[in-house]
């Protein structure tokens, strides 16, 4: 039984003069118990959309016009605003993009954990609260002591590690990081890819990591959801992903990627740019820039379609045999 | 943040609205005083002792001032004087005081240390009173006011633009004009300026306010120009012989237009500065606009928060 | 003949003094100071593209900065095509024999912009480097106003339309009359290089230019300029805290610790065998874009410490993993491990086939 399991969800934008814009479309996967998927696309694909989706977060021109999240039993989806708050950082935690910009800097570093906490009514009184504040920040490698210090006196890193600490405060089930590593230096990057993994095996933490970038998910997930232009387009596991990739534009994704091992394989990359909301393609998304678009490609949108166990691919080239 | 941003933000809040109509009638009333008002305050007209402080009938619709004027007219041409000292005090004092900041953020070090130094020695020195001193040896007259409102007034405008310039000057985009030779000059004007220019319109409006405020206050204290009706003067004479009267007419309607102006102009100063007011880059965990709009949709513009400018 | 290089950095010095308290300045202590850039020194031979390797705090955007002369070095050299770029930067230009323009008589104002003309940068933030409030064909078209070049229009918009087509940004006049909030970040960042070619310059220091974009989008901007340096011949310093990006494109390399190269040769002989314990964890961390190859990784614990107290011998030793005693004492002079690949680190032993642990 899953964990977590969301199907054919779909969001809406709302333009200026009130039309419709479809930012995600069908989208479904699962989440496994102690698994964690890799949500990943280009920028606009509608990743943080989805993301946001889950714990209904979105901005106020966004509208979740269909799809079902069923998570505990519950489909997160029509369940009361009430009962989504209880859901909301003790269940199904979120560690936004660019979080570590946005610690109150007025406020120390354990006040906001307590904040957090006490919001949740998750400990016992202030006491209890800064305890589980010093075992909170100890978990996630900033010594307790510093606790007492500002944002200002963290260095990025540190304070992208006190963000994830306030995101287990209430000791939830999943994690969902947006792009938790992208401004950092690299080396800080893989301290906190370093600390993720350890986090879900000390934890059990089911992870959904959202990111444009394939090395950390690479590095870190179990499983693969590649979006393009608000449509799934290839959801595998990782090894499958990495080593047998069918869908098109994952396959151009991946020879984008420059390999270190591999100085001189060539670089391609996929021309033409993702299409803008109020533009969309008719048909598959991709069509306009996929190398094996034929007429169906233009007319009707893929459905996602089981091209081996735990792999499944929404191309109509599948049918061909193509793919 | 363009014209056009600042626009469509503002037509949608109500008290921006609502200042515009106020100010709109009472710059329509100070335009066409002549067509409207139903007698020339200047003209000469003959008294009689009953027209004194006589009060509202059908042909004087606030009834006669002390020396048996109309007051109605008298109150809309006293539009004039203080729309004409409100805006232009406002329009010098921000030129002044843009000039300054500019000056004191772009360059900083001595130059800025000096310029504020000074600026804070105007700031401290009570205004009103210094005015009083200046009029009173200077002598009477309305540009006189107007002269003596804008060199008091500029340094509101000079800290917060300084400040902003500080900020807007750190941004890449300024580095690069630099990069490219850009003479500090171009710099000035065509990359920071631009920048703090909502900023400094939200607090010219807002000056006008304080400037009608001001030469009203020299009028009553009875610094004002003898030759203009102002509401201002109006009230000077008001105060000294229609009180013992109870003459009511003569006394609540300048007063009531001072306010009514000062507060259309507060309306829209405020709105305008709810809108431009410059926001922390990250302030929110995520930018729901910049991240939609890579989507390529237009979102209304966001409700900014109530926050006063507050300078450095 | 080798021709001299177009650039050479020797030693340069760059300091920023912190603001201190009254006490401190009464009882004269000495001022504290930000040792940003500490004895910095390297060629660059024209149509090279060189590698500034580092995470933040290293030095490497300042090094840039002082090249480019926006920033007066504390001490130390820049010499760029036999320029002495300090005495530029003060206003007093002075030209070494063998330079190709005489620009001694010169006012200021002008020996400004002839430098300006010939070297320029990109930026790391493509939402920040653009002005918001001008059209696409202002921002590249800015540079030619400024240097008084091209006074015709029709002369500008034919420049005009040659970088943003060199960019990537074809058809031109697509683009031209749109503002930048209206283009995504690969698109800004591409206005942003056609602002820096349309003066032709014979250097251009990227300051990471695509840390910020997509990683899809990467490899297609660096070929870009890879494409930029073929066809025009122009000089490339590249700052990145990416390993990978560097490797991908450039020449040589620079690798940069709290101010000082620690490692300096060719990109690909280093990426082979690096030699300094830091570039060694610097390449073990990058990704493997494939599940499988997933290998062992020297994640160095904590962060660069700042440059204002710096460790006693080698800058590195306390986060080193091979440090040894003497590290703490002395400050590793270079060795040269082969003719072209130097390093600081007092494990490297001159010789062509050097490993260590």
């Amino acid at each position: 039984m899953p964990l977590m399991e969301v199907k054919d969800l779909c969001v809406d934008y709302l333009a200026e003069d009130g039309t419709h814009l479809r930012a995600v479309e069908n989208v479904s996967f699962q989440l496994e118990h102690g698994r964690s998927l890799g949500l990943v696309g280009e920028s606009g694909c509608g990743k943080t959309t989805v993301m946001l989706s889950l714990l209904r977060l979105l901005p106020e021109a966004g509208r979740i016009m269909a799809g079902q999240v069923l998570f505990n039993g519950q489909d997160l989806l029509r369940i009361s605003e009430a009962d989504m708050c209880q859901v909301r950082w003790s269940q199904i935690s979120l560690i936004f993009q660019g979080a570590m910009n946005a610690l109150n800097p007025v406020r120390t570093i354990e006040s906001q954990i307590v904040e957090a906490l006490r919001v949740h009514s998750s400990t016992n009184g202030k006491q209890d609260a800064r305890q589980r504040a010093g075992e909170l920040l100890e978990l996630v490698g900033i010594p307790p002591e510093r606790g007492r210090q500002y944002p200002h006196q963290y260095s990025g890193g540190m304070r992208q590690r006190a963000v994830i600490a306030m995101a287990l405060a209430c000791n939830p089930r999943v994690l969902i990081a947006d792009e938790p590593t992208t401004a950092l230096d690299v080396m800080i990057q893989a301290q906190i890819t370093r600390l993720l993994q350890k986090l879900q095996k000390e934890l059990n933490l089911t992870l959904i990591l959202v990111t444009h970038d394939l090395g950390v998910v690479a590095e870190i997930c179990d499983d693969v959801l590649v979006m393009y232009g608000g449509m799934v387009a290839e959801y595998s596991t990782s090894d499958k992903i990495y080593n047998s990739p069918r869908h098109p534009y994952t396959q151009r994704l991946l020879k984008a990627f420059p390999d270190i091992d591999n100085p001189d394989a060539e670089l391609v990359w996929i021309p033409g740019v993702p299409p803008r909301l109020d533009d969309l393609p008719a048909g598959c998304r991709f069509n306009p820039r996929c190398h094996l678009c034929e007429e169906i490609c233009t007319q009707q949108m893929p459905s996602l379609t089981a091209v081996g166990p735990d792999q499944l691919v929404a191309c109509h080239m599948v049918k061909r045999g193509v793919i | 943040m363009d014209l056009k941003y600042i626009w469509s933000a503002f037509r949608r809040k109500p008290m921006a609205i609502i200042g515009t109509i106020m100010l709109l009638t009472v710059v329509v009333a100070a335009i066409f005083a002549p067509l409207i008002a139903p007698y020339d305050p200047n003209q000469r007209v003959q008294v009689q002792p009953s027209d004194i402080l006589a009060p509202p009938d059908a042909q004087h619709l606030l009834g006669r001032d002390d020396a048996g004027k109309d007051v109605l007219s008298q109150l809309i041409y006293g539009a004039r004087i203080s729309l004409l000292v409100g805006f232009v005090s406002s329009f010098v004092s921000m030129f002044i005081g843009t000039s300054v900041g500019m000056i004191a953020g772009y360059y900083g070090g001595r130059t800025s240390n000096t310029l504020m130094r000074f600026t804070d020695f105007l700031m401290v020195i009570p205004d009103l009173p210094l005015m009083l001193v200046i009029i009173s040896v200077w002598g009477r007259g309305l540009w006189k006011i107007i002269l003596v409102i804008s060199v008091l007034y500029w340094t509101y405008t000079a800290r917060l633009v300084r400040s902003q310039v500080l900020s807007v000057k750190e941004r890449s985009f300024v580095l690069r004009a630099k990069a490219l030779g850009a003479s500090n000059l171009r710099i000035i004007t065509r990359h920071i300026f631009p920048q703090v220019m909502p900023i400094i319109l939200a607090q010219a409006v807002l000056d006008i306010s304080a400037s009608i405020i001001a030469e009203s206050s020299l009028s009553f204290l009875g610094l004002g120009d003898p030759t203009l009706v102002s509401w201002g003067m109006m009230l000077n004479f008001a105060f000294s012989r229609a009180i013992s009267r109870m003459a009511w007419w003569f006394l609540l309607p300048p007063g009531f237009a001072i306010v009514f102006v000062s507060l259309a102009v507060i309306l829209i100063g405020t709105a305008l500065e709810e809108i431009v007011n410059p926001r922390l880059k990250t302030h929110h965990l995520f930018d729901a606009r910049k991240m939609v709009a890579l989507l390529g949709v237009r979102l209304p513009p966001p409700e900014p928060e109530v926050e006063l400018a507050i300078p450095e | 003949m080798k021709l001299p290089a177009l650039l050479q950095v020797n030693q340069l010095h760059k300091y920023f003094p912190l603001p201190q308290s009254i006490a401190r300045t009464l009882t004269r202590k000495p001022r504290r100071l930000v040792h940003a850039v500490d004895n910095v020194s390297f060629e660059v031979n024209k149509g090279e593209i060189l590698a500034l390797v580092g995470e933040s705090g290293s030095g490497k955007t300042t090094v840039g900065m002082n090249v480019l002369g926006l920033q007066i070095p504390t001490r130390g050299e820049i010499l760029f095509d036999g320029y002495n770029m300090n005495d530029w930067a003060r206003g007093a230009l002075s030209a070494s024999p063998g330079s190709s323009v005489d620009l001694g008589i010169l006012s200021r104002r002008q020996q400004i912009l002839a430098l300006r003309r010939r070297a320029q940068m990109i930026f790391q933030d493509p939402y920040e480097s653009l002005n918001p409030r001008q059209k696409v064909f202002e921002i590249v078209a800015e540079p030619l106003l400024i240097h008084s070049l091209a006074p015709g229009k029709e002369e500008k918009e034919e420049r005009v339309r040659q970088a943003l087509e060199s960019s990537g940004l074809a058809p031109a006049d697509h683009f031209w009359d749109r503002y930048p909030d209206g283009l995504s970040g690969g698109q800004r960042q591409r206005v942003v290089i056609a602002g820096a070619l349309v003066l032709e310059p014979e250097l251009i220091f990227a300051d990471e230019p695509v840390s910020m974009l997509d990683v899809s989008i990467r490899a297609e901007f660096l070929t870009l300029l890879l494409n930029i340096r073929e066809e025009r011949g122009i000089t490339i310093l590249y700052t990145t805290h990416d390993l990978a990006t560097a490797g991908f494109f450039t020449d040589r390399m620079a690798v940069m610790y709290l101010g000082r190269i620690v490692e300096i040769g060719p990109t690909r002989q280093i990426l082979n065998n690096p030699i300094h314990p830091y570039t060694q964890a610097l390449v073990s961390v990058i990704p493997a874009p494939n599940p499988r190859r997933r290998k062992p990784r020297v994640i160095l614990e904590g962060e660069v410490p700042n440059p204002i107290d710096l460790p006693s011998g080698c800058r590195f030793h306390p986060r080193c993993p091979l440090a040894y005693k003497e590290c703490s004492q002395l400050d590793p002079p270079y060795i040269n491990v082969t003719s072209d690949h130097k390093v600081a680190c007092l494990l490297a032993k001159p010789s062509s086939a050097n490993q260590h642990e």
